[in-house]
């Protein structure tokens, strides 16, 4: 391989280790701006079509979609009885040229009686597209509940 | 290629070894509990051993696994990886809980095609429940 061939080899390696961190920075950033704020962070991750729908156990689904709707998801968002910061984890993360597809572990921890308790576990399964910049952002999200702790 | 970007390619190297192989731990947990089986499969060497008793218990629709805090070393094209692990489950009287916690001690091998696999695999069961 000719140094000049090296070299460009080397260019589309980083882009591949920078578009892995970027999607991660993304996941992980959603999650701060939910919890903390700020809900201009939150609708930041997404793209500005992009479409959230969060499924709960009983079926209902609440949709987002667009810049605005998501902003105003989180500026609106309000805690669940006992419950007090989410967590995510174990992103399984897929890229292509197409953009990139992941799987995440989430939950919720809150107080109980005891101490701390696992008020929620669920599922984010997330496409995320490459923009203008080099952010990576959510295009779409489907969030699903998949067991939680009824209030008492 | 001179000495500068021959320690820059090392670096990388060492950077893109440190993603693969949380990349295969966290694809080896999606596949465990949503599949396809094949997609577990393939983050394991085709000559991999894994050691360590598998649970019998009947598989709860609740039940999630997870793995943290990987600690990678890195050595050339094999890596020795400590990582906690764990499982999640469900059930009416005490809501969604830990239902198990453990380790696995993992050995990664890089294979040709650029992904790294784990070679061999101990799964050690700190706690669950009787």
């Amino acid at each position: 391989m000719t140094g000049q061939a090296k070299t460009e080899e080397l260019i589309a390696r980083i882009a591949r280790v920078y578009a892995r961190q970027q999607v991660h920075y993304t996941i992980n950033r959603g999650v701060r701006a939910l919890d903390y704020g700020s809900p201009e962070d939150y609708a930041d991750c997404f793209t500005a079509d992009a479409v959230y729908e969060g499924v709960v156990p009983d079926g209902s689904v609440q949709r987002s979609r667009g810049t605005e709707e998501l902003r105003r998801f989180a500026a609106e968002f309000k805690w669940p009885p006992g419950v007090m910061r989410h967590w995510l984890g174990c992103s399984d993360v897929e890229i292509d040229r197409s953009g990139a597809r992941v799987t995440s572990l989430k939950g919720a921890l809150g107080a109980g009686p005891a101490g701390v308790v696992m008020r929620m576990v669920g599922r984010n399964t997330d496409t995320l597209a490459s923009c203008p910049g080099g952010r990576w952002r959510f295009a779409s999200r489907l969030s699903e509940i998949i067991s939680r702790r009824a209030p008492k | 290629m001179n000495a500068e970007l021959e320690r820059a390619a090392a670096q990388l190297a060492w950077v893109e070894a440190m993603q693969q192989v949380q990349y295969t731990l966290h694809r080896a947990v999606r596949a465990l509990d949503y599949g396809p089986h094949a997609d577990w499969v393939d983050c394991f060497t085709t000559d991999a051993i894994h050691a360590g008793a598998a649970d019998s218990r009947p598989a709860s629709p609740f039940l999630r696994h997870w793995v943290m805090a990987p600690d990678i070393e890195v050595r050339g094209d094999t890596a020795r990886v400590t990582s906690v692990m764990g499982a999640f489950d469900s059930n009416a009287e005490a809501g969604p809980h830990v239902s198990m916690m453990g380790r696995y001690v993992d050995e990664f091998a890089r294979c040709p095609d650029g992904r790294w696999r784990i070679s061999r695999r101990e799964t050690q069961v700190l706690a669950k429940p009787p």
